[in-house]
């Protein structure tokens, strides 16, 4: 390391001893009061639960501040700091001082599960919908359900207005703070259809409406433009069929089928055999990048970038980069979404994202007064802990007239250099979904991202006020042994889906076997899963 | 051998080809990196970079050298290193030379013990819970410490030990010299190649070790390089991956070439240790395992 040529190496040898015989010394140094180093874990486990005649001191007005450990993921486009200014709302408003365990998202799973199986949980730990449905049966997550009555009221109040979150409960119990969106300012997301509206017009065309219509367009790119694919697709054929198959009319692999009010294994449906019939299709005339397959989401992207490709059907957040990229040669060139298109039939219907993430924070079932944390928990779920964990500290950085909120134009200058100015500004506050917050509020978002995504957000949220869009519905919960017998019998008809879907797309089966091949899923497990769904379903209402 | 006169055969020729197309696949890689990173991020975004940049621009680095948690897990990363190889082979050695000693009572015994972790490991659980008990969780120790002997290096240097001539020792230990100061004195002033072995070996797992770190700290300042590094190539893929699996409007793609600038940031240290050490360690490694 400290590579001095002329040095000898005695010398070398004699300083590398010297530091670690400090270091040796410094080392047992430590280990003598470990007690007194050991603080986030520990301090929590040691104790059990039996002195909670203090809990009573929290009335009093100068009681110390609880303290309460949170773990969770953290992006690298949005850092989760200590003593943010939310968390400083969160101090102020339930005297609650939060501690900031700031897990790399990449490896969170890995520390999570590591934790989980030594019991060394911290107070607070932020999971995702299976962890808890995995766990809860270990007793490592608090039961949160004896206390909803007393101390949760602002959260049993959001939990009506989305049923969907009955799903997240195990045996009628519930053992995570669902984290909810504001569904009146939440960005609309999903997977939707997105063309180049300057080609359209270019080449005289009519914004398709059905998906025939989509044909005849994407053809017409094709003659303009022969070396391009019109349509190009990223993670491959399973991942687009999902909500392929949807908007006509069917589902794919497994999904809510709401004419019904039951679950289907779509494969067999009229829906998914005409998304494939119709990327069949596409491929045959080369509208589809004939190696859609393996395509890797950064070709994917680099096709839509570089004018290559000329629709896709996906998040549709991806083209303001894409309108980026296209602008610096083209300023007319422009990714814009079309209205959700009509099958056959004339039906249209589409998939979007719940705003609602539906992921947790769950309590350790060491912690002592859990109340205290129940309490906080549920300040952030009223109006005013909304506000906090979102926009941060009314009058500083954001004002509100009759109910408008208004980020402060300060803030949002502070940031606008930054490479993703949202991001940046709500690092700096600890507000919002990354941060810390049960109740997300995307205001924030569409102050200080590109206006198309207001508009085209806007877009969705008024075809989802029509009917056509529907929220993707959570998965029913499932007992044990139904998430085993699951696990097993997806990855046998899983391998039978991947081995086929490709080919028929591709020609290499003939399209006649689609119902032959909706069969030989069904007796190899497809029936079994439909069954396991809609008897959860069935206990579930 | 004529040098100079030498006739090149087709064979040297197909080889030299063989061998400069290797050269090609194994550099770059690393050269396809460096000019991203330094390109224009619309360029990369059109998948426009091939052979040399577009448009340089040194924002990515000026994006990185301006990020603190960037700078600070650098900094651990060159701590935990130096001080972690300075305890790896204060540790190793003080393991392998008596082991390497014939005279040393009861060898076999303790070498069994000591080769058996190789095969046998209890795992991650009862590491954390050790690393737990002992208190050192969320200190810089819990990185250095549990891994001061990898037990393979430590018999690669036993090797080396055996291979001194013996009557190095008989002859100090009659100008009376105890154990400690043959060791000292003589065994490892002539250990050079096997200590710049080791410091090597060590130096690169440390240096791209990143698991410890991420299961025994809690505190985000002690991250090394490593994590952050994991972080931000790992994030944009799983993100991207569906937009279910985020939830969140926006895409959370980091761009190419921060990526790619983080990685060469990453691995240029190492990279360059390699010729520095690099005579001894070819001469080390092979007076250890040949006469093993």
């Amino acid at each position: 390391m400290n590579g001095t040529k002329n040095a000898s190496w005695k010398k070398i040898a004699a300083s590398t001893m010297a530091l670690t015989l400090s270091a040796a010394a410094l080392l047992s140094a430590c280990s003598g009061n470990n007690t007194a180093n050991n603080t986030g874990n520990n301090s929590s486990s040691s104790a059990p639960a039996s002195n909670a005649a203090t809990s009573s001191a929290s009335s009093s007005a100068a009681a110390p501040a609880r303290e309460v450990t949170v773990m969770r993921s953290d992006t690298v486009i949005q850092p989760w700091l200590a003593d943010s200014p939310a968390l400083q709302e969160i101090m102020k408003n339930t005297n609650t001082k939060i501690t900031t365990q700031a897990v790399p998202e990449s490896d969170y799973d890995a520390k999570k599960n590591t934790l989980i199986a030594t019991n060394n949980l911290p107070d607070v730990l932020f999971v995702k919908k299976a962890d808890i449905i995995t766990y809860a049966n270990t007793g490592v997550f608090l039961n949160l359900t004896p206390y909803l009555d007393e101390y949760a009221p602002n959260l049993k109040k959001r939990m009506e207005s989305d049923p969907e979150v009955n799903k997240l409960k195990v045996d009628g119990d519930l053992y995570g703070f669902p984290i909810m969106a504001n569904k009146e300012n939440a960005a609309n997301v999903g997977n939707f259809p997105m063309i180049r509206t300057d080609v359209l017009e270019e080449l005289n065309l009519a914004a398709p409406t059905t998906f025939d219509e989509l044909y005849e367009v994407l053809k017409a790119f094709k003659q303009a433009y022969p070396d391009s694919y019109p349509w190009s697709f990223r993670n491959g054929s399973e991942y687009n069929l999902k909500f392929l198959a949807y908007a006509f009319g069917g589902g794919f692999p497994i999904y809510y089928e709401p004419k019904e009010d039951k679950f289907v294994y779509g494969v067999s449906s009229d829906g998914f055999k005409e998304a494939v019939t119709f990327l069949n299709k596409l491929y045959k005339e080369k509208l589809l990048d004939p190696n859609f397959a393996a395509l890797t989401v950064q070709q994917w992207q680099q096709n839509l970038s570089s004018g290559k490709s000329l629709f896709f059907y996906d998040n549709y957040t991806f083209a303001t980069n894409f309108n980026a990229a296209l602008q610096e040669t083209d300023p007319d060139a422009k990714f814009d979404m079309l209205p959700v298109l009509a099958d056959a039939n004339g039906n249209k219907r589409n998939y979007m994202d719940n705003p609602s993430s539906f992921n947790s924070y769950v309590i350790s079932s060491k912690v002592q007064n859990p109340e205290e944390i129940i309490k906080m928990f549920d300040w952030m779920y009223s109006d005013e802990g909304l506000k906090s964990t979102n926009f941060g500290v009314s009058g500083e950085h954001y004002t509100e007239d009759n109910g408008t909120i208004t980020i402060a134009q300060s803030l949002l200058d502070q940031f606008k250099d930054k490479q993703d100015p949202y991001r940046a500004m709500q690092s700096f506050l600890g507000t919002g979904l990354l941060s810390f917050a049960v109740m997300t509020d995307d205001t924030p978002m569409f102050a200080s991202s590109p206006e198309q995504l207001k508009v085209w957000s806007d877009a969705v949220k008024s075809q989802k006020e029509a009917g056509i869009v529907v929220e993707k519905p959570l998965d029913p919960p499932f007992t044990e042994e139904e998430r085993d017998q699951l696990k097993q019998l997806n990855s046998k008809v899983g391998t039978l889906v991947t081995q086929n879907v490709d080919k028929f797309i591709m020609g290499n089966r003939p399209l006649s076997e689609l119902d032959q091949f909706a069969q030989e899923l069904a007796s190899s497990g497809a029936a079994d899963i439909e069954k396991i769904y809609n008897d959860a379903w069935a206990r579930m209402k | 051998m004529k040098l100079g006169k030498r006739k090149y055969s087709a064979f040297d020729l197909v080889n030299a080809l063989i061998m400069l197309v290797l050269i090609f696949i194994m550099l770059y890689p690393i050269y396809y990196m460096a000019i991203v990173s330094i390109s224009n991020g619309s360029s990369v975004a059109r998948g426009e970079i091939h052979f040399y940049p577009v448009r340089i621009t040194w924002k990515a680095y000026e994006v990185i050298f301006s990020d603190a948690p960037i700078v600070s897990a650098y900094r651990n990363t060159l701590i935990y290193t130096s001080l972690g190889v300075a305890i790896n082979l204060f540790m190793t050695s003080l393991c392998a030379y008596p082991l390497s000693r014939r005279e040393f009572y009861g060898r076999n015994l303790f070498s069994l013990f000591i080769v058996f972790t190789m095969f046998f490991d209890g795992g991650i659980i009862p590491r954390y819970l050790v690393v737990n008990g002992l208190g050192m969780l969320d200190t810089i120790w819990a990185i250095v410490v549990p891994t001061a002997i990898n037990v393979f290096y430590m018999v690669m240097m036993r090797t080396f030990f055996q291979a001194l001539p013996e009557a190095l020792h008989e002859s100090a230990h009659m100008d009376g010299a105890n154990d400690l100061t043959v060791f000292w004195r003589v065994v490892l002033p002539l250990s050079a190649p096997v200590m710049a072995t080791m410091t090597l070996f060590y130096a690169v797992s440390h240096w791209n070790s990143y698991f410890p770190a991420l299961i025994y700290l809690n505190d985000s300042h002690l991250y090394p390089i490593q994590i952050i590094l994991r972080n931000i190539v790992i994030q944009g893929d799983v993100a991207s991956q569906s937009t279910e699996a985020s939830g969140v409007m926006g895409t959370l793609v980091v761009d190419q070439n921060i990526k790619y600038a983080v990685v060469l940031i990453a691995i240029l240290p190492i990279l360059l240790l390699y010729p520095f050490l690099q005579k001894y360690f070819v001469k080390g490694s092979m007076v250890g395992s040949l006469k093993g």
